[in-house]
């Protein structure tokens, strides 16, 4: 399987748990995904990387363009993302510093969404 | 400053060079990126690269299919995407290395430029002021952002690269390469003049896949 994506709802949050590779071809399913989310009224969206393999620049632009949409919307873009491996992706992008990073959905979640909308840039 | 003869490399282009050991040629398809990662991973494997590079090896070797793919299809080019791997056996001992040449046939001179915009463009793109005013323009932003992006992240991998023009024509040769641990592999010396593996992938043209195969209820 190269995409799987499975939402569910955590307080006041859609928490989207993507499994597999994101790359060129996967990622335009994830970004119709997101984006049908966001036109559905959701919000405060957490991205749960937990279970990706491979994510590459592309995915990346996927994600930029979902939390542009979600600010632009006072909504906020959540990422859980513990492994190494994938974090490097996003410091030497220096993305680190945009998306609002966490090692489990617990602490993605933790605090309520009007939190959320307040931190990250 | 647009000279015909620029210096070509942007890092010093890894060691001499061995001939291919594997040759792929596949049509400017995203989905057959994976089908070469997973390839090259396994000659990589093979060559006797460290297993922690590994993972280098295939974000790299994926952001530079990814870019020629996506150069083929922003400028309508059917022409297919050239990857030549070389596992170093006739070189191998100290200074050996695996290397990866993925060609296309888009213009090296704008690969230049968009390697010189480094990363900064992606954080200026995805930050967003308070006023947090939608252009409505993210997807052709993702786009462009990601053509850029792919080189300035296999730069950043800290992977030997160098951007070269393309023998024969237009066109682009994205050169990486790894060290080999001395003495791994098996790869008997001498078989100097032919790939060992030579396989092509061409989709008929017209012959896209249909998006709808992921199993994911897309449910509107």
């Amino acid at each position: 399987m190269e995409l799987s994506l499975a939402a569910r709802t955590v307080a006041e949050y859609k928490v989207l748990e993507i499994g597999g590779e994101v790359d060129v071809y996967t990622a335009p399913k994830l970004r119709e995904r997101l984006i049908e989310m966001v036109n559905a009224g959701d919000r405060h969206i957490v991205v749960d990387l937990g279970r990706v393999d491979f994510l590459d620049s592309t995915g990346l632009g996927v994600l930029v363009g979902v939390h542009r949409r979600l600010k632009a919307r006072d909504g906020s873009l959540g990422l859980v993302c513990p492994h190494e491996r994938l974090l490097k992706v996003f410091r030497i992008t220096g993305l680190d510093k945009v998306f609002d990073i966490h090692a489990t959905v617990e602490d993605a979640t933790r605090g309520g969404a009007a939190r959320a909308a307040r931190t990250g840039s | 400053m647009p000279s015909a003869h620029a210096p070509h490399a942007t890092a010093p282009a890894s060691s001499p060079q061995s001939p291919p050991t594997v040759r792929l040629s596949f049509s400017p398809d995203p989905a057959y990126v994976r089908t070469v990662r997973m390839v090259a991973v396994a000659v990589a494997r093979r060559a006797g690269v460290a297993d922690e590079l590994l993972d280098e090896v295939r974000l790299a070797i994926g952001e530079a299919c990814t870019r020629a793919v996506k150069v083929h299809r922003r400028d309508g080019l059917a022409d297919p995407i050239e990857v030549a791997m070389s596992d170093g056996a006739s070189d191998r001992g100290p200074g050996g290395r695996f290397t990866v040449t993925v060609t296309d046939r888009g213009p090296a001179e704008a690969a230049r430029k968009e390697l010189a915009g480094g990363t900064g463009d992606i954080v200026a793109r995805a930050t967003v002021t308070p006023s947090g005013e939608d252009t409505g323009r993210n997807v052709l932003d993702e786009e462009a952002l990601s053509i850029g992006v792919g080189l300035a992240l296999l730069a950043g991998l800290g992977a030997d690269f160098a951007v070269l023009d393309a023998p024969g024509g237009t066109g682009t040769e994205v050169r990486m390469s790894w060290p080999v641990k001395a003495a791994a592999g098996t790869t008997v010396p001498g078989a100097r003049s032919e790939p060992s593996l030579t396989w092509r992938v061409r989709r008929a043209p017209r012959a896209r896949p249909g998006g709808a195969d992921d199993g994911s209820e897309g449910g509107r």
